[in-house]
């Protein structure tokens, strides 16, 4: 299970907001959220970004 | 952002996909798709060779139900792509999501496509008319019973793609 909806809600943005910042559609958000889509890195990373952390805090799972 | 190309604004439009056609939506409908050509690809293979062999000894029945079974199979599929599409929810979309010009598109898009349909419609079945049973074109064009098929037919059509992007709106907003 990733953090991406624990990270992004923690800088208050919405799906929409993330989804457009990032250049993807709100469902792909949705899907990666949910766990039913699993990113490409270049994606990984542009999450990170956006979210102001690291791949290991967004998706590593310990 | 990375201009779009034909491929891709052909993707789109034929997946009915609005906002960006991002990697997972180009996942989806490569998967869709790869699946929708295999299914094809076989039918199509086994089939011309039934017909191939059938249409020696009932050449007749074969040149008009073999078109009829592609159509029927070829519709089938496309309730399929459909079907998958709605699945993987790619061809969802929300307002705010939509750029400028798709936002113009998506208004009274029932109402546009209900006429052009209507139509084309009218036309086509003038062509038909003047073609099987040698109508003059003019006269089939007036024709107030033909107006009033194809007036009804565009209505139904419209109704019916409007009906349609209001359950996509729905369906993504819930």
């Amino acid at each position: 299970m990733n953090r991406v909806k624990e990270f992004r809600v923690a800088t208050g943005k919405s799906q929409l907001a993330l989804a457009k910042e990032i250049g993807v559609s709100r469902q792909t958000i949705n899907m990666i959220e949910n766990d039913k889509y699993n990113p490409s890195l270049d994606l990984c990373i542009k999450l990170a970004e956006s979210l102001d952390t690291d791949l290991n805090n967004l998706f590593w799972n310990r | 952002m990375k201009k779009e190309t034909v491929t891709d604004k052909l993707i789109k439009h034929f997946y009915g996909i609005t906002g960006p056609l991002d990697e997972y939506k180009r996942h989806e409908v490569d998967k869709i798709g790869n699946i929708a050509f295999i299914w094809l690809s076989w039918t199509l293979i086994i089939g011309n060779t039934i017909a191939l062999f059938l249409a020696h000894r009932y050449p007749e029945t074969m040149a008009v139900a073999y078109p009829i079974l592609l159509e029927v199979i070829l519709l089938g599929l496309f309730g399929f792509v459909i079907w998958k599409a709605r699945q993987a929810r790619v061809s969802e979309f929300d307002t705010e999501e939509l750029t400028e010009k798709e936002q113009r598109k998506l208004q009274f898009a029932g109402l546009k496509s209900g006429l052009f349909f209507g139509f084309f419609m009218h036309l086509w079945a003038c062509v038909m008319d003047v073609w099987f049973d040698g109508a003059d074109f003019l006269t089939t064009l007036l024709n107030p019973y033909q107006l009033v098929r194809s007036l009804v037919s565009g209505l139904f059509f419209g109704l019916f793609i409007h009906i349609i992007i209001k359950i996509r709106q729905k369906h993504s907003e819930d």
